[in-house]
């Protein structure tokens, strides 16, 4: 710390300073485990990116049979809505790479957990 | 912060795949207790912490390609926990707002005491909770200024926030926690 960034703390917590938190830290051991769960989790990324390809490939597919299937079919109006409704939510679902679908599901994971939560009779 | 080892060996360590596990288990080992420390300050009991910190190095493990080593290592891996602590304190506050009607003061206080980490005496547990009645974001800057003695300059880094905002919330932090102290020293 710079010279000019120390602060003046008020009396008690000035004393206070030199004494730490009071917190111990877990020994080698928590560490090295630690390491090995973060690698582990780490690695099961691969894993799910795979099915999502595979998910995502099964999806667009059926997509397209519907597509298909709406565009060969007679030429109604709203037929042809719901077909251009699909190509472009195929088209959005092309924009979304697999690591962003990832890291929203990791980022909201708490949030689906609580609205369901939230959502569940208490009784159930 | 005491960490002996090279940085730069540890980040070039970290980019090669050959070397990346045993390079990885190095910046645990070292870096670990420090992250420890902090989301102990910032969080409400030890179980939260163990999650949170491997939340933490599992985001480190998959983008650690992504380091360009622009900022200190310690910087981003400070930066990296604490949003995961504040993500985790946002979500578990929505939690406890549908199902627990208990004080949040008694909780903390119950939480600490219940702590197998915390050994220290009555003046630091008091330090402790006085720092848990303030907002999140203001806890964490003052806990990462008082205990861990980061410089404003790296804090701004770590949090996105301009120096002088960070020096203004820190101040008022140590008024109100002086406050808290004050008052208990009183009722003595």
């Amino acid at each position: 710390m710079s010279n000019n960034d120390k602060d003046q703390l008020p009396d008690l917590l000035a004393s206070l300073k030199s004494r730490g938190d009071g917190y111990r830290t877990p020994g080698p051991e928590y560490f090295a485990e630690l390491a090995e769960r973060s690698m582990a989790a780490g690695k099961q990324r691969a894993v799910r990116t795979s099915l999502w390809r595979w998910s995502a490939a099964v999806a667009a597919g059926l997509l397209l049979v519907l597509g298909l299937w709406f565009a060969g079919g007679p030429a109604t109006e709203e037929g042809s809505l719901l077909a251009n409704e699909m190509t472009e939510s195929e088209l959005l679902l092309a924009d979304i790479s697999e690591e962003d679908i990832d890291a929203y599901i990791s980022e909201q994971l708490y949030d689906f957990e609580t609205e369901l939560l939230e959502s569940a009779p208490l009784n159930e | 912060m005491q960490i002996a080892l090279d940085e730069k060996q540890l980040v070039a360590g970290l980019s090669d795949a050959r070397s990346r596990e045993g390079a990885f288990r190095t910046l645990v080992n070292e870096y670990g207790p420090l992250l420890h420390r902090h989301l102990l300050r910032m969080l409400s009991s030890p179980a939260d912490v163990d999650d949170v910190l491997q939340n933490t190095f599992v985001k480190v493990f998959r983008s650690i390609d992504g380091f360009r080593g622009d900022a200190k290592l310690s910087t981003w891996l400070y930066r990296v926990a604490t949003n995961e602590a504040l993500n985790w304190l946002r979500s578990k506050k929505r939690r406890e707002k549908s199902f627990t009607n208990e004080e949040p003061q008694r909780l903390a206080e119950s939480a600490l005491r219940a702590d197998p980490y915390f050994d220290g005496d009555e003046a630091q547990a008091q330090l402790i909770l006085a720092m848990k009645t303030l907002p999140e974001k203001q806890r964490m800057v003052f806990s990462l200024r008082y205990f861990d003695d980061l410089p404003y300059r790296e804090i701004s880094e770590i949090t996105d926030t301009s120096e002088g905002a960070l020096k203004a919330s820190y101040h008022l932090a140590a008024k109100k926690i002086e406050e808290i102290l004050k008052a208990y020293v009183q009722q003595r």
